[in-house]
């Protein structure tokens, strides 16, 4: 069993994630997505955060809901600076004491690091440095 | 006296804002007032032949019906060149723009711009017409 102090849940079509509170900088409602030509698979452009250009990723996990129309972005610290990935909806933080490690009999996305327990069920936990690191 | 270095101008495709130095432009003109020659790669201008590029291609913005276009020609020692864009947005002095390198995660090799320019809420590309002439 790992340990972290809170996690973050978000809504992306019918599916629930949690994200490491400590990965997210911020979500915010209804940023402006400027579309990029000649972007590598998976990133359809920036959005400006405090003035600064952020990539918006396109990851296949975060586009069940139109991505390009979400009306949230969540903001999350990576290798590479701040990347965006749209969201539908932002539920709630959650404590840390009800994740597992993934089940052995499971095979889970490459992204994902553990499951969450938590009210509203079992949830996948994104790792965001995975998630890229399938975009390359 | 104004100092052309000091001025960018801001051209529009589809969706895109798309920013040039002054300083490399010969001029600007209306698409439908150029002459073209068959085929619509080339336009003549005054007695010369200019080979024309779509951005929009380049760029693969979607291609829309587009009232009025324009061509943006390039000085070059050799043979001036031109870029097919959508409309001319304007002129505006260089330091209105704040200038950021595009986000390592965004780029590639095969990018024909190398920053990002923010302007009132908006983000462009820096366009390079060096850059895009060699293509």
């Amino acid at each position: 069993v790992n340990v972290a102090s809170r996690f973050i849940l978000v809504g992306v079509g019918d599916e629930l994630l949690a994200l490491a509170a400590d990965q997210v900088e911020a979500v915010v409602e209804r940023a402006e997505i400027f579309v990029l030509p000649q972007l590598s698979p998976g990133f359809a452009g920036v959005v400006l955060y405090r003035g600064k250009p952020v990539p918006v990723c396109l990851a296949a996990v975060f586009q069940a809901g139109g991505a390009l129309t979400a009306p949230y972005l969540l903001l999350g610290h990576t290798a590479y600076g701040l990347v965006a990935f749209p969201v539908d909806r932002v539920l709630t933080t959650v404590g840390g004491e009800m994740w597992e490690e993934i089940e052995a009999r499971e095979i889970p996305p490459i992204w994902q690091a553990a499951w969450i327990r938590c009210q509203e069920g079992r949830v996948p936990l994104v790792d965001i440095e995975r998630l890229l690191a399938t975009l390359g | 006296m104004i100092d052309a270095d000091r001025l960018k101008l801001v051209a529009g495709l589809g969706p895109l804002r798309l920013l040039f130095d002054i300083d490399q432009l010969q001029e600007v003109c209306a698409a439908g007032e150029l002459a073209w020659l068959p085929g619509g790669g080339a336009v003549r201008l005054r007695e010369s032949e200019v080979p024309v590029h779509d951005l929009a291609v380049r760029f693969g913005v979607p291609v829309v019906a587009r009232s009025v276009r324009h061509v943006l020609i390039f000085h070059d020692p050799d043979r001036p060149w031109g870029l097919l864009v959508d409309d001319i947005v304007g002129v505006f002095p260089a330091e209105s723009f704040i200038l950021h390198e595009v986000p390592a995660l965004l780029r590639n090799p095969d990018q024909d711009y190398r920053r990002l320019a923010v302007y009132q809420g908006q983000v462009l590309l820096c366009c390079d017409g060096i850059r895009l002439a060699e293509q």
